[in-house]
């Protein structure tokens, strides 16, 4: 019996073993709300339900494969990769090429295991229903009225064996994207921030490739429905046999990236070394900037019931800013609000626990005094709120005028009424980017500075602002919680708060309500850069720079009193 | 007895007086626990847990109750709820008990328990009595506000419900309690018994979410090297994931609407365990693997 164990031995069958039974967990309710959207549309249509269309709709629901199966299959990759992914693995090997090739051969187990549980999940929800065998098309039965499944079924060909080819097909796919990501994590594993960019990276994919769904940019054959031949058939040009043409382009390029890896690796381990010599992009940053595009995305298809009949480029500022205001506003168009706003004073927040951390004992001494070196890390931010509408905004306008000059729309800035929007009666083109561009920078100075002020006044309160104290993390923390409350509609709608009003809704009262807002905020902004300039001014080195008491001792000595 | 047993077996060692034991046998993981919630009941632990209980009903029944025109009793409930726990939620089951935490692995305090304690029950200890104060505080936050609406306000008359407002009579109006929200559903047990079956069921519900919200960020510190980091965690995953669901069109299934179901229209009783679940394997699984490693972790020595 050896003494010694390999590092994470035993970690992976218990990850496996939590991953399998969530899948199963989150499949089967995603089965279920099949089960029961169905239950629905037969019930309407006087038909009975039976356990083949609930089995088929569930193993082609895109929202169970897109959120459950490939987040699952990018988690089981990455975290394999990194179990195996030491030098003393890639030396006994020889090659990346070869440690690759064998990482993919004992993840094929992994693979089945996953199909199985989701085939399971999928079995869940059928229970209790008769099973439609033939395949055929019945007036009043959902199964046959429009895949492409029972298409090929009457054309001769076995539908059992079509079903399970799918389902090869679909496991041959996940295996590819495993290889694919096993590759790149691989690659960079050596950095950390490139690794958790890739990774997270390919955990934002499924969501990227629903936005795109529902924006139509991408073609019908990439959902995940038609590789099961379970797309209607009326969706595809070719029929039944385009869906066929796309398993084999599938398998053709499966077959090419198994086979020729090593061609991958080569150009992956390039691209790396080009990479290395690039400037740094903050892995925080990036991902705050994507999720902003994606909202975008998302928001623009979501919010198409407000899009009125002759749209002007302010109406997608006005939907995807709209954040509060009497007249009413969802919650999605509030969260995504919060997610810019407060999202830059998070980031903000994790800027200065980086710059007031252990290591800022060299800064300061470099900058002389605390003023200054403060100052400059406060600047930075500062300045990008300011910026950050005038970003959004011309992000939401180049969008807008994007699918207006898609869909061969004039562009246009007012209504016939010289409005800007038909969402925003009587409120003039000046006034909205006014209340935009101005309050919403005075909105977001306000974040900032709130932010800033407590991590200054934790400081000078006694506790060192590094990384590691509670502290400095919890109370401004609790301060974004508080502007994320505030900006709630049912509060910000009062308006008495410097909260939630840089949005559009507020622009609906016209000049004189933009004002007040510019009033309010304008006010809390300069009470608070005065509080800040008097936070910095009091600050000594000791509150900065030392991560604990000991070395703050001993680099300002207390004066030692005489007991004489 | 199993001391007897244990001196048997054990070779003979000089006895030292009790405050120098290293080990004590007796001393079990219910013990751990009970020092670990003296630890954790500080006065502002005891301050933020009377905040989140008591401020929701109070502020609602002074301030935002006179500007609404309210149904019934069930109607008041869900309005006293608020929007502040249920949008700072993760933060303030956070802030309950995983600064101690990042105090102790801070100061190295940890270490030095070693030699008193097995690092692995000691951390268990920490988990089990921070998911006790989760569930306590967050199953009183929803029960409170339950048994004001129907217990306090009928009988002082605090507030006057206008049923007609939906062209009901009074009577009608509690006929539509069970179908009105998710957990509303248990008030077709009858009008007597609805009420308490209705705030055992959100209060055993919340108190649970509460529990996994609190033990999180403390595992999350563990994992993490960054107090920031396993602070928000649980807070950003929180609203992303509401946001993502929403925009998704599965909102039914977003983590804020699961554990304060009062903005959507009912739903299934299961809807609200498909992010349970997906936060209990999260959360179990990084349990039992910092629990695993924690003899070798850098953080914990």
């Amino acid at each position: 019996m050896s003494g010694t164990q390999a590092p994470g031995v035993g970690r992976p069958a218990l990850v496996l073993t939590g991953l399998l039974l969530g899948t199963v967990a989150l499949s089967a309710g995603s089965g279920w709300t099949v089960r029961r959207d169905l239950e629905g549309l037969v019930g309407r249509q006087g038909g009975d339900l039976d356990g083949w269309a609930v089995f088929l709709s569930c193993l082609a629901d895109p929202y169970s494969t897109i959120f459950v199966l490939l987040p699952v299959a990018a988690g089981l990759a990455a975290e394999h990769v990194t179990r195996r992914g030491d030098h003393a693995e890639l030396i006994r090997h020889g090659s990346r090429a070869r440690w690759l090739a064998s990482t993919t051969r004992s993840s094929l187990g992994r693979i089945g295991a996953l199909v199985f549980a989701w085939t399971l999940a999928a079995l869940m929800p059928t229970a209790g229903l008769p099973w439609f065998a033939a395949f055929q098309p019945t007036a009043g039965q959902m199964p046959g009225s429009g895949y492409l499944l029972p298409h090929l079924a009457t054309s001769g060909l076995s539908p059992q064996a079509l079903a399970g080819a799918g389902v090869i097909l679909l496991s041959t796919a996940l295996l590819t994207g495993q290889v694919l990501l096993a590759t790149l994590v691989a690659l960079v594993g050596e950095h950390r921030q490139q690794g958790a960019l890739v990774v997270a990276g390919a955990m934002a994919g499924p969501v990227a490739i629903l936005v795109n769904f529902k924006l139509a940019v991408l073609p019908e054959w990439l959902d995940p429905a038609c590789l099961l031949l379970l797309t209607p058939a009326a969706h595809l040009p070719g029929g039944p046999w385009s869906a066929v043409a796309i398993w084999i382009l599938l398998a053709v390029c499966c077959w090419a990236l198994l086979r020729w890896q090593h061609v991958l690796l080569d150009t992956a381990a390039a691209l790396s070394r080009v990479a290395d010599r690039l400037p740094r992009v903050p892995s925080g940053w990036l991902t705050y900037a994507a999720a902003v595009v994606l909202g975008l995305l998302g928001l623009r298809t979501v919010a198409a019931s407000w899009q009125p009949a002759t749209p002007t480029l302010w109406d997608c500022s006005v939907t995807a800013l709209y954040t509060a205001s009497p007249e009413g506003a969802g919650p999605l168009l509030w969260a995504f609000s919060s997610i810019a706003t407060l999202g830059y004073g998070y980031l903000v927040l994790t800027h200065l626990d980086r710059a007031f951390g252990p290591q800022s004992l060299h800064a300061l001494l470099r900058h002389g005094t605390p003023r200054r070196w403060v100052a400059r890390q406060v600047t930075g931010p500062l300045l990008g709120a300011a910026a950050l509408p005038v970003v959004l905004l011309a992000a939401t306008t180049t969008l807008q005028a994007v699918q207006m000059a898609a869909a061969g729309q004039p562009l246009r800035l007012t209504t016939a009424d010289g409005a800007a929007s038909e969402l925003l009666p009587g409120v003039t083109p000046g006034a909205l980017a006014y209340q935009l561009l101005v309050n919403g920078a005075l909105q977001q100075l306000v974040v900032v500075l709130a932010v800033v002020l407590v991590c200054l006044l934790t400081a000078a309160s006694g506790s060192a602002l590094s990384s590691d104290t509670s502290r400095t993390s919890l109370w401004p923390l609790a301060v974004l919680a508080a502007f994320l409350v505030a900006s709630s509609p049912g509060i910000a709608d009062h308006a008495v708060l410097p909260a939630g009003l840089g949005g559009a809704g507020h622009a609906i009262g016209g000049w004189p309500a933009a004002m007040g807002h510019t009033a309010l905020l304008g006010g809390s902004a300069a009470g608070l850069t005065v509080a800040v300039v008097v936070a910095v001014r009091s600050l000594r080195p000791r509150h900065l720079c030392s991560p604990d008491r000991a070395t703050a001792t001993a680099l300002h000595p207390a004066p030692v009193r005489s007991s004489l | 007895m199993s001391s007897t047993a244990t001196s048997t077996h054990e070779p003979t060692a000089p006895r030292r007086p009790a405050h120098l034991t290293l080990t004590s046998p007796r001393r079990g993981l219910a013990s751990d626990v009970r020092r670990e919630i003296r630890v954790l009941l500080r006065w502002p632990q005891l301050t933020l847990a009377a905040a989140v209980v008591a401020l929701p009903s109070a502020v609602g029944l002074l301030f935002v109750v006179p500007g609404y025109a309210l149904i019934d009793e069930l109607d008041l409930s869900s309005l006293l709820v608020g929007s502040a726990v249920p949008m700072a939620f993760p933060l303030l089951a956070a802030a309950l008990a995983a600064p101690s935490m990042a105090s102790e692995l801070r100061h190295h305090f940890l270490a030095s328990t070693r030699t008193r304690t097995p690092v692995r029950r000691y951390l268990l200890a920490k988990v089990v009595a921070g998911g006790l104060l989760g569930f306590v505080v967050f199953a009183l936050a929803a029960l409170v506000p339950i048994v004001v609406s129907f217990g306090v306000v009928p009988h002082m008359g605090l507030v006057q419900f206008h049923p007609d407002t939906v062209l009901l009579t009074a009577e009608q109006v509690v006929g539509t309690r069970p179908g009105r929200y998710t957990f509303s559903q248990v008030f077709a047990a009858g009008p007597s018994l609805g009420p308490w079956l209705y705030a055992l069921l959100h209060a055993g519900w919340a108190g649970l979410n509460g529990a996994l919200y609190t033990v999180l960020p403390m595992v999350l510190l563990v994992v993490l090297r960054s107090p920031l980091l396993a602070l928000s965690a649980p807070l950003l995953g929180y609203h992303l994931g509401s946001f993502a669901t929403a925009l998704a069109g599965w909102d039914i299934f977003g983590p804020l609407t699961s554990v304060f179901p009062f903005t959507l229209a009912q739903q299934p009783m299961w809807t609200v365990l498909v992010p349970f679940t997906v936060l209990l394997t999260l959360t179990a699984v990084l349990l039992v693997s910092v629990l695993r490693s924690a003899p070798h972790r850098d953080v914990l020595s």
